[in-house]
């Protein structure tokens, strides 16, 4: 799941990347208003997390321009300006949610994640594949009953697969969102990733959950072939 | 409460009240003397009829009983004086009146026939001459009746031969109960005139002073709506009277200061929680980091909490000082200083960051230009005017210190280039917490330093100015005593 996060504080836009990614996003950063926008109309990102107060472009026009052009990218609008005049017009926006600085880190990562997963369409925070079953507020998966532990990049890359089970998720689509600009496009790295995911997964005597479709991605589903 | 309206009604209605009784106790007593001067001067023509004919032969006074005069003064028919005290009989007795006449020795020599067996009481006129005088009697009967004397000489009988006559006094009399009549009518009216009046005020009064002081009230219910957060409602000011509307229009302008003061406040408070709350937040949130993923702390997270610290130590300090100098709390102590040797020192402690940015910096060479101001307010200025110039001119670019000092003062000049800086925005350079939108992001400049710098000028008695042109901006600070 690919965040961007804008922010013009270097030390506020350092940690809360590394919060982040220790949590399993993807994350690109910037601090400045022009190149947010630049780049939340270049790439597919499931949330944006932008400040209001920011150098160049600030953070309510690079939003309305979002918007203007057609975005429907979940924001998450990030200020220190706490007055309900400031909250409506970011709501009014366009705008999904809004958080006050100084905020708790963990909210503001319960608020991206539940962002996350309204872009999909998923309300329940439990997800359920078969006897698989995913809860994405503690982040926890279990199968037939058994936790599952994984890492936060293997977590998010389940968790994007499991938010469109039964479609088909190109590798591209995967790498966007599941990885940030710093992973090599290159790489092998959504096919290493995805076997590893399999392994984990594999339980003797249950069917495998992630399907294969070569040349199109692959497909999380219940269902036996 | 005493109201406005309770106090003058209690002063209006006695002292109304008062005034009128006085008008009617002064109506009624003019309305008697004038009844009574009219009585006395029947009585008296009375009295001088009666003195025509009366005629002395020596020692008494005969009347001559044919004259018509006599008819006033014949004895009350019996049967009327039967019905003495019936109102019909009133009029008649009312009608009689009286006479006696009385020599010098107080011996009655004769009187009226309506007197029958009585007399009246002797008294001459006044002695000042003013015979006209009447006076209030009792009749014989025992009614009070009205009185004149009069002191004449009688002609001597016809044929008698002539002798001396001596002059004799006669009382003519009325009863007076008519006047009385009159007179306490006219007091009924008066009085019930009054009282009706009385009445009427104590209900229109009031009513007067309702309507009268009604501005007062709407003023009054208009001022109870204001509080700090409805401080842009203003009086109406049309169809208040002459008295309230200066008042209305000061209150207006108070509203108008106090709303400015207040939102300048409103401002300031947002700017400070909004400056204070992103360094808290950076704090905060490496803090987060730090304990939730140990592993991840990165090595110079103790050096940027330390620099966050610092930077919220310097916001807090500059608003203190701020606040102080607002509040005149500023110890100012002016002595010479040789202003060329604060520019080395100021110019000293940018040098290493200008020669990062390439930025050159020209001061005056001249020595010896003295002025006479508070050193360290003067360093904490000049230290804030070359921190803005070398940190905000484009790189590359030229600072340039220009400093002259007369008798009358001194004046020094910081220019750099302006970069982005837009004319509209030096206006606002002196605003607490602002700072240019490119700048906004770095933690050196809490956008305080120019208003404190201002606030410092100002307290040493100098003026701090800004000026674009040429796209530089000038900073100049300036003597007031110093021609602009």
């Amino acid at each position: 799941v690919r965040v961007l996060l804008v922010e013009d504080s270097v030390r506020l836009r350092r940690s809360v990347a590394t919060a982040l990614r220790r949590s399993g996003y993807a994350v690109d950063l910037t601090g400045d208003g022009d190149e947010g926008l630049w780049l939340a109309e270049s790439n597919e990102y499931d949330v944006i997390v932008l400040d209001i107060m920011l150098p160049g472009l600030d953070g309510l026009s690079v939003l309305r321009r979002l918007r203007g052009a057609g975005r429907t990218t979940h924001v998450l609008l990030l200020t220190a300006k706490d007055t309900v005049d400031d909250r409506v017009r970011g709501l009014q926006t366009g705008a999904d949610d809004y958080l006050i600085k100084p905020f708790a880190l963990e909210e503001l990562l319960a608020r991206v994640q539940t962002l996350c997963r309204r872009a999909y369409g998923a309300k329940q925070p439990r997800l359920v594949i078969g006897d698989l079953e995913i809860d994405t507020i503690a982040r926890e998966v279990c199968r037939s009953g058994e936790q599952i532990r994984l890492k936060p990049r293997e977590y998010a890359l389940l968790e994007y697969l499991a938010l469109r089970q039964g479609e088909i998720v190109s590798r591209r689509e995967i790498e966007t969102h599941i990885y940030d600009e710093r992973v090599d496009p290159m790489s092998n790295v959504v096919d290493s990733a995805m076997s590893v995911l399999r392994k984990r997964l594999a339980r003797p005597g249950a069917p495998p959950l992630i399907h294969t479709r070569h040349g199109a991605g692959y497909v999380l589903k219940a269902d036996r072939e | 409460m005493t109201t406005m309206r309770r106090r003058l009604l209690w002063t209006m209605l006695p002292a109304m009240g008062a005034l009128l009784i006085a008008a009617g106790i002064g109506i009624y007593v003019a309305i008697r003397s004038a009844i009574e001067t009219s009585t006395d001067a029947m009585l008296k023509s009375k009295a001088i009829a009666v003195a025509a004919i009366a005629r002395s032969d020596g020692d008494g006074v005969a009347i001559e009983t044919t004259s018509r005069i006599l008819r006033d003064f014949e004895a009350p028919d019996p049967a009327d004086a039967d019905h003495e005290h019936h109102d019909e009989g009133d009029h008649d007795e009312g009608d009689t009146a009286y006479f006696e006449i009385w020599n010098q020795q107080h011996v009655s020599l004769t009187r009226s026939a309506s007197l029958v067996s009585a007399h009246l009481s002797f008294r001459s006129a006044t002695d000042d001459g003013d015979e006209a005088d009447g006076w209030n009697t009792r009749l014989p009967s025992g009614r009070p009746g009205r009185a004149v004397s009069l002191q004449f000489t009688p002609l001597p009988m016809k044929g008698a031969p002539a002798i001396r006559t001596s002059a004799v006094w006669i009382v003519v009399a009325i009863d007076r109960h008519e006047i009385d009549v009159t007179l306490s009518t006219v007091a009924w009216v008066l009085a019930g005139a009054g009282g009706v009046l009385l009445l009427a005020m104590t209900l229109v009064v009031p009513t007067a002073l309702r309507r009268g002081l009604a501005p007062l009230d709407t003023l009054a219910s208009q001022a109870s709506d204001i509080t700090a957060t409805s401080l842009s409602t203003r009086f109406a000011v049309t169809g208040m009277p002459g008295e309230l509307a200066p008042i209305t229009a000061r209150l207006n302008e108070l509203l108008a200061r106090l709303e400015s003061s207040f939102e300048r406040e409103r401002q300031f408070s947002s700017d400070l929680a909004h400056e204070l709350r992103t360094p808290i937040a950076e704090l905060r949130s490496i803090a987060e980091v730090a304990i939730k993923w140990p592993d991840a702390r990165p090595p110079e997270t103790d050096r940027e909490s330390l620099a966050i610290a610092s930077q919220l130590d310097g916001i807090v300090g500059r608003l203190l000082a701020l606040l102080r100098s607002e509040r005149g709390q500023l110890l100012v102590e002016r002595q010479h200083v040789y202003l060329e040797a604060e520019i080395d020192r100021a110019c000293h402690a940018v040098t290493a960051r200008a020669e990062t940015r390439r930025i050159r910096i020209e001061r005056p060479v001249d020595h010896l230009q003295v002025a006479q101001v508070d050193v360290v307010l003067l360093r904490s200025i000049l230290a804030n005017l070359l921190d803005n110039a070398v940190d905000y001119s484009p790189e590359g670019g030229t600072v340039q210190i220009e400093c002259v000092s007369k008798s009358d003062g001194f004046r020094l000049r910081v220019s750099n280039d302006a970069g982005d800086l837009r004319a509209e925005d030096v206006s606002k350079l002196f605003d607490r917490f602002w700072r240019g939108s490119a700048s906004r992001s770095d933690h050196e400049h809490s956008g305080l330093g120019l208003s404190l710098a201002k606030a410092f000028a100002e307290a040493m008695g100098c003026r701090l100015t800004a000026t674009l042109e040429n796209s530089r901006i000038t900073l100049e600070l300036a003597s007031n005593t110093i021609d602009p």
